[in-house]
């Protein structure tokens, strides 16, 4: 095997940087959508950055590592609510 | 399944002394998730993150999976010139300052670059399918498909 890491199709590439809310996990389009109201409650997830009214995430700040904790805590989600 | 949990253990904990239960086999038939634990669920995702990475050559087994919402692992086993078997079996941790990656006998090293992105869209990928195919919600909204 010559890779040393997995390779992917070009077509496939996306620009994360674009802004577009379409690439996000559920729960972080949530956390955009209700800044300040469901949030703020316990059913936030600890391990990613809850916004704050006062400091709206901003799309194109996004960062690969905020991606990969969104996908990682959505799919914690939904193993846990399965079948509900 | 479980040898690449064990190894993705060793990886994360450092240690060779690892002992896991045994995974009973996922057949179609015992899908009703409800039913299937945790591992079984990462069992049936990581058919579709082995499906990601284009076709596996003859003799080799491929698993890629979301082991906790901070790690990923990515398994591959091929065979040599020589015919021998090989494998290799890397660990991406995501951590404060950005996505670290583990694999055996290599030192730690962030991911940047073209390594990265392709982790980024096979994450994406993987999100997208899985979603789909096995929780039967919109990747989007997170909501049920009806």
């Amino acid at each position: 095997m010559t890779e040393q890491y997995p390779q992917f199709p070009q077509e496939n590439r996306i620009d994360l940087h674009k802004g577009s809310e379409d690439l996000l996990p559920f729960k972080i389009v949530e956390a955009r959508n209700e800044v300040g109201e469901a949030y703020a409650s316990s059913s936030a997830p600890e391990s990613y950055a809850i916004p704050s009214a006062e400091a709206p995430v901003e799309l194109e700040k996004v960062t690969e590592r905020d991606f990969a904790i969104g996908v990682g805590e959505t799919i914690r989600y939904v193993r846990q609510h399965r079948e509900e | 399944m479980a040898a690449i949990f064990k190894k993705s253990l060793q990886l994360l904990t450092g240690s060779d002394d690892i002992k896991l239960p045994s995974l009973k086999v996922v057949s179609k038939k015992t899908r009703p998730l409800k039913d299937l634990s945790e591992r079984e669920l990462i069992a049936l995702e990581s058919e579709i993150g082995s499906q990601l990475f284009g076709p596996i050559q003859k003799g080799g087994r491929r698993e890629f999976f979301n082991l906790d919402p901070k790690t990923w692992i990515w398994h591959e086993e091929w065979l040599d010139e020589a015919g021998k078997k090989q494998q290799s079996t890397t660990r991406y941790e995501v951590d404060d300052k950005g996505i670290l990656k583990a694999s055996e006998g290599a030192r730690y090293s962030y991911l940047e670059g073209e390594e990265l992105r392709n982790l980024i869209v096979a994450i994406q990928m993987y999100y997208e399918r899985v979603m789909r195919e096995i929780y039967k919600r919109d990747p989007r909204t997170g909501q049920k498909l009806s």
